[in-house]
C-alpha cells in the first residue's frame, strides 16, 4: 500500500468510526428529553428508568465520540497539512465555532450525567436542551466545512495560485450546506431512533416483554418512524443539489457513462470503466432524468464528459449510493407498519417478524449513513476541495503513515470491542439488580 | 483595527486556550500520574478521590486542546501545517495518549463489576496521562530550540534523534511535573484529613522537583535556544520569570504551612506565569526562527470574522463554564460525587 493510500484509508476508517458515535451524540439527547419529559408529565417511573439507563449508556458512547473526534482533528492536520493550510484561512470559521459547540455539548453533558439528584427535576430536564442544541450546532459547523469541500466558494485564486479575497461568510454558506445539513441531521435522528427501538425489540424477542421494553421501543420507533419520510425528502433535495453542483459525482453515483436523454436509473450492477457499461443491474427507465430534473426526457450528463483522470472510483461510489437508497427506502417500512398496527392490529407490534424487522433496522440505518458518506467523500475524489485542490497535493510530506495506520486501526478495534463489552455488561448488570430485587423493572 | 492588532489578538486567544488547557486538563493529566503513583495505606482512597475530581470535568477540559487546534488552523494555517509536518512523531504520541486516557477513564468508571478489566484500564489511563504532557512538552522544547526547518516550499520532519536531546526531554519532563504539581494542589482542596495530607506531600515533592528541573532547563536553554533564554531572563519574559519564581516559592510555603486557602490560586498563578513567560519569549515567532505569527496568519478579513465569533462564543461559553464548575467544584470534598454514590 502506498503512503497516500494508507492515509486515505486511515482518514476514511477514522471518519467511518467517528460517525457512528456522532450519530448517537446528535440523537441520544432527543430520546433522553422525550423520556424525561414524559416522566415529568406523567410521573411514571418507567420513563425515569429509561432516561437513567440511556444516560449511563450515553456517557460511554459520548466518550468514544469525543476521543475519536479528537483523533480526526489531529489527523486532518497530520495527514493533510497542505489541505488545512489552504482551507484553514477560508473555512476555519465554522471549525472555530464548532469548538464552542463542543464546549456547550460537553458542559451540559456533564451537568446532565452528574446532575441527577443534584439539580431539581425541572432544571435537570432543561439542561438537556443545550445538550441537544449543541449537537445540532456542531453538526451544522462540521457539515459547513465538508459541504465547502464539495462546493467551494468565498475566495479567489490569483494567477500565482494564492488565495485572495477571502469571504468567510460566503464560504460557510455554500450551496451544498443546507441540503447536506438537513440530510445528515435527520439521518442521525432516524438512526438513533432505530437503534433504541432495536435494543428493546431484541429484549422482547428474548422474552422480556415488560412495560419498560414496550415504552423504550415505542419512543425509538416513534422518533424514527415520524422522521423517516422527512429523511427521504431531504434525500431527494440533496440528489438535486448534487446534480447541479457536482454533475460528475452524480453520473458516477448512477453509473452513467454516456450522456443520455431520458436517462434510466440503474440499480446495482458493476460499472466497468473499460467498456463504459454497467454489468448487470436493474434499469428503471426515465427515473434518473425524472429525479434529477423533474422531467423524464431531460438530458443527464454522463462521465464521458470529463477526462478519465478526474473520475472517482465508479464501482465504489455507485454501489455505495445504491446501498443507501435501497436500504433507505426500505427503512420507511417499520414506521408505516408500526403506524398501521398501532391503529388496526395492535398484536402485530409484539409479533416476532415485526420485532426482527426492528432489530435489523438499526444496522441498516448505520449502513445508510456509512454508504452515504462513502458516496459523498469518495465521489469527490480525486479532489479534496472540488475542482480546486487534489487529494494527492494536500498529502503530508512526513513519512511513516503505514505503521501509524496499523496502530490506530488497532486502537479503533480496541475501542469498539471494549465499548460494546461495557455496554452489554451494563445492561446485564441492570437485569441482575432487578433479579436480586435491588431495582424495579418498571411498572 | 490594524492588521498587527488582529494578529496579536488572535495569538492572544491562542494563549488563553493554551492556558486553560494547561491549568484544567493539565490537572486532569496530573491526576492520572498520581493514580499511577498511588501508594501507602490510602491508595484506594487516593484513586477514588482522583476519579471523583476528574469525572465530571475532564471531557470539557479536554475540549480546550480542540479549541487550540481550531484556532491554530483558522488563524495561523501556515504554522499549523508546519507543526503537523515537523512534529509528526511526537504529535502522534500526544494523540495516542489523549485517546487512550479519555477512553480508558470513561470505560473504567463503568466497569465496576469487572475488577480485572478495571485494573488494566486504570494502568492505561495513568500511563497515557503521563505520555501526553510529556510529548506536548517535547514539542514545545523542539519549537523553541528551532528544530523545525523549512525545505523547499514545505517543512522537514524533525528526526526522532533530534527530539531526544536533553533540552526537549527536559521540557517534556517539566510538562509532566507541572501537571502533577497542579493536580496535587487541586486535590488538597477536594479532600480532607489524612488523604489531604497525602496530596499535600505529593504537591511539595512535585513542586521541589519542578524547581530543580526548571533550573536545569534554563541552563540547557541558554545553550540550545539562546535567544529564547535571553528573552526569558533579561528581556520581555523577565517579569514573568520573576513572578513564576515568587508564586512557586509562595505555593510551596503555603503547602508547608498548610495554608490551603492560598495553595490553589498560587499554584495556578505559578503555572500561568511559566506559560506566559515562555510565550512572550517565543514571540513573534510561531516557529522559531523561521515563521512569525504575522507571516503565518490568515487574511485580515478572516481574522476579523474569527475574532467576532470568538467574542460571541465567549459570551455563551463563560456562563456555561461557570455553572459547570460551580456545580462540581464548589470547593468541598463532596463536590464531584454523584448522588447515587453518596447514598
Ligand atoms: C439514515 C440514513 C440515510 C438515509 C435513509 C438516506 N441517506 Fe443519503 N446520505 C446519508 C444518510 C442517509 C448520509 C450518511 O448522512 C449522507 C452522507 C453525506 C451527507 O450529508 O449525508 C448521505 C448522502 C447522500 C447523497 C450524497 C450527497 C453528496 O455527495 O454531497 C445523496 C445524493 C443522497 N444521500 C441521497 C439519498 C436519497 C435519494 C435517499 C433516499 C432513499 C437517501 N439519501 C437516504
Ligand atoms: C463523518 C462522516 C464522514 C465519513 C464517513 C467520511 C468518509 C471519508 C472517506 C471514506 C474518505 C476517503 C475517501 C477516499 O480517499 O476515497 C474521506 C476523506 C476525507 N474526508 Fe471525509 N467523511 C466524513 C466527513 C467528513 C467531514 C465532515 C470532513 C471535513 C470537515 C471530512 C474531510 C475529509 C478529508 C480532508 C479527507 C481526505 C482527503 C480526501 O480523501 O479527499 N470528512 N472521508
Ligand atoms: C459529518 C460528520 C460529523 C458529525 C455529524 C460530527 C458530530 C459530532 C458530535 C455530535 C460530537 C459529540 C460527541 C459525541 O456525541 O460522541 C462530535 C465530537 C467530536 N467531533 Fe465530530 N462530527 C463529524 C465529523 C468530524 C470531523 C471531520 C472532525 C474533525 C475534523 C470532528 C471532530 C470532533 C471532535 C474533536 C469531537 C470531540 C468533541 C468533544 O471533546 O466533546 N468531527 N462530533
Amino acid at each position: 500500500m502506498s503512503e497516500l493510500m494508507a492515509a486515505r484509508a486511515q482518514m476514511g476508517s477514522s471518519l467511518a468510526f467517528h460517525i457512528i458515535f456522532a450519530v448517537l451524540g446528535i440523537g441520544m439527547p432527543l430520546v433522553l428529553l422525550i423520556a424525561e419529559g414524559l416522566w415529568l408529565r406523567t410521573g411514571r417511573d418507567v420513563y425515569y428508568r429509561l432516561a437513567r439507563t440511556w444516560s449511563r449508556a450515553f456517557a460511554v458512547t459520548f466518550a468514544i465520540g469525543a476521543v475519536s473526534g479528537t483523533m480526526l482533528s489531529f489527523e486532518i492536520g497530520l495527514l493533510w497539512p497542505r489541505f488545512m493550510e489552504f482551507a484553514g484561512g477560508i473555512i476555519g470559521m465554522p471549525f472555530s465555532l464548532e469548538g464552542f459547540a463542543f464546549f456547550i455539548e460537553g458542559i451540559f453533558l456533564s451537568i446532565y450525567l452528574y446532575g441527577w439528584g443534584r439539580l431539581s427535576a425541572r432544571a435537570h430536564f432543561l439542561c438537556g436542551f443545550p445538550l441537544l442544541l449543541g449537537g445540532f450546532a456542531s453538526t451544522f459547523f462540521i457539515i459547513a466545512a465538508n459541504s465547502w469541500m464539495n462546493t467551494p466558494q468565498g475566495f479567489v485564486l490569483n494567477a500565482a495560485g494564492e488565495v485572495v479575497d477571502v469571504d468567510p461568510i460566503a464560504a460557510m454558506f455554500n450551496p451544498a450546506l443546507f441540503t447536506q445539513y438537513t440530510h445528515m441531521l435527520f439521518a442521525a435522528l432516524v438512526t438513533t431512533g432505530f437503534s433504541v427501538a432495536a435494543v428493546y425489540a431484541w429484549g422482547m424477542l428474548k422474552g422480556r416483554r415488560d412495560e419498560y421494553h414496550r415504552k423504550g421501543l415505542a419512543i425509538g420507533l416513534a422518533v424514527a418512524g415520524i422522521l423517516m419520510p422527512v429523511q427521504l425528502v431531504t434525500g431527494d433535495l440533496i440528489a438535486v443539489q448534487v446534480t447541479q453542483n457536482q454533475p460528475l459525482k452524480l453520473a458516477t453515483m448512477e453509473g452513467l457513462f454516456q450522456t443520455t436523454a431520458g436517462a434510466p436509473m440503474t440499480l446495482f450492477g458493476i460499472p466497468d470503466e473499460e467498456t463504459r457499461t454497467v454489468k448487470g443491474g436493474i434499469e428503471i427507465p426515465y427515473l434518473l432524468s425524472l429525479l434529477a430534473y423533474n422531467d423524464p426526457t431531460a438530458t443527464v450528463q454522463g462521465m464521458e464528459e470529463w477526462p478519465e483522470e478526474d473520475w472517482p472510483n465508479p464501482v465504489l461510489v455507485h454501489l455505495a449510493y445504491d446501498t443507501m437508497i435501497t436500504l433507505g427506502s426500505a427503512l420507511l417500512l417499520p414506521g408505516l407498519v408500526g403506524l398501521y398496527a398501532w391503529r388496526r392490529r395492535p398484536h402485530w407490534l409484539g409479533s416476532r417478524p415485526f420485532l426482527w424487522g426492528l432489530v435489523a433496522s438499526a444496522p441498516a440505518a448505520f449502513i445508510c449513513v456509512e454508504t452515504g458518506w462513502i458516496t459523498t467523500e469518495s465521489g469527490r475524489q480525486p479532489w479534496v476541495v472540488y475542482e480546486v485542490l487534489r487529494t494527492e497535493d494536500s498529502f503530508t510530506t512526513a513519512t511513516g503513515i503505514l505503521p501509524w495506520f496499523v496502530v490506530f486501526s488497532g486502537v479503533y478495534i480496541l475501542l469498539a470491542v471494549l465499548g460494546s463489552l461495557i455496554l452489554i455488561r451494563m445492561a446485564r448488570r441492570r437485569r441482575a439488580r432487578i433479579a436480586a430485587g435491588l431495582e424495579v423493572a418498571g411498572d | 483595527m490594524t492588521d498587527q492588532t488582529l494578529v496579536l489578538l488572535a495569538a492572544l486567544s491562542l494563549l488563553v486556550g493554551l492556558s486553560a488547557y494547561a491549568v484544567l486538563a493539565g490537572a486532569d493529566f496530573g491526576g492520572g500520574v498520581w493514580d499511577l503513583f498511588a501508594r501507602g495505606p490510602r491508595r484506594a482512597d487516593q484513586r477514588a478521590a482522583i476519579e471523583r475530581a476528574i469525572g465530571p470535568v475532564w471531557e470539557v477540559n479536554h475540549v480546550w486542546i480542540i479549541f487550540v487546534i481550531v484556532v491554530l488552523f483558522t488563524a495561523f494555517p501556515k504554522a499549523f501545517a508546519a507543526l503537523c509536518i515537523g512534529l509528526f512523531a511526537p504529535l502522534t504520541f500526544v494523540l495516542l495518549g489523549i485517546v487512550l486516557r479519555g477512553s480508558a477513564f470513561a470505560f473504567r468508571a463503568h466497569s465496576e463489576d469487572q475488577p480485572q478489566l478495571q485494573r488494566w484500564l486504570g494502568v492505561a489511563f495513568s500511563i497515557s496521562s503521563l505520555v501526553t504532557p510529556f510529548a506536548l512538552g517535547l514539542c514545545a522544547g523542539a519549537v523553541a530550540s528551532g528544530a523545525l526547518e523549512p525545505v523547499g516550499d514545505g517543512w522537514a520532519t524533525v528526526p526522532v534523534a533530534e527530539l531526544l536531546r536533553p533540552f526537549p526531554l527536559v521540557t517534556g519532563l517539566l510538562a509532566v511535573l507541572i501537571c502533577s504539581y497542579l493536580a496535587a494542589v487541586f486535590l488538597t482542596r477536594e479532600t480532607d484529613g489524612d488523604l489531604r495530607d497525602d496530596f499535600r506531600r505529593r504537591a511539595l515533592v512535585a513542586g521541589c522537583a519542578l524547581a530543580v528541573v526548571a533550573a536545569v532547563g534554563l541552563v540547557l536553554e541558554a545553550d540550545v535556544a539562546p535567544e529564547h533564554a535571553d528573552a526569558l531572563l533579561t528581556g520581555r519574559g523577565l517579569p514573568f520569570a520573576l513572578a513564576a519564581a515568587a508564586f512557586g516559592a509562595g505555593g510551596l510555603a503555603a503547602l508547608a504551612a498548610r495554608a490551603y486557602r492560598w495553595v490553589r490560586p498560587l499554584g495556578v498563578a505559578f503555572v500561568l506565569a511559566i506559560l506566559w513567560g515562555w510565550a512572550v519569549a517565543q514571540w513573534p515567532y510561531a516557529v522559531t526562527p523561521h515563521l512569525t505569527f504575522a507571516d503565518a496568519a490568515s487574511s485580515p478579513s478572516m481574522l476579523r470574522v474569527y475574532l467576532v465569533c470568538l467574542a460571541i462564543g465567549g459570551v455563551i461559553l463563560v456562563p456555561a463554564l461557570w455553572l459547570l464548575f460551580r456545580l462540581f467544584k464548589g470547593g468541598h470534598p463532596e463536590a464531584g460525587r454523584r448522588a447515587e454514590d453518596r447514598a
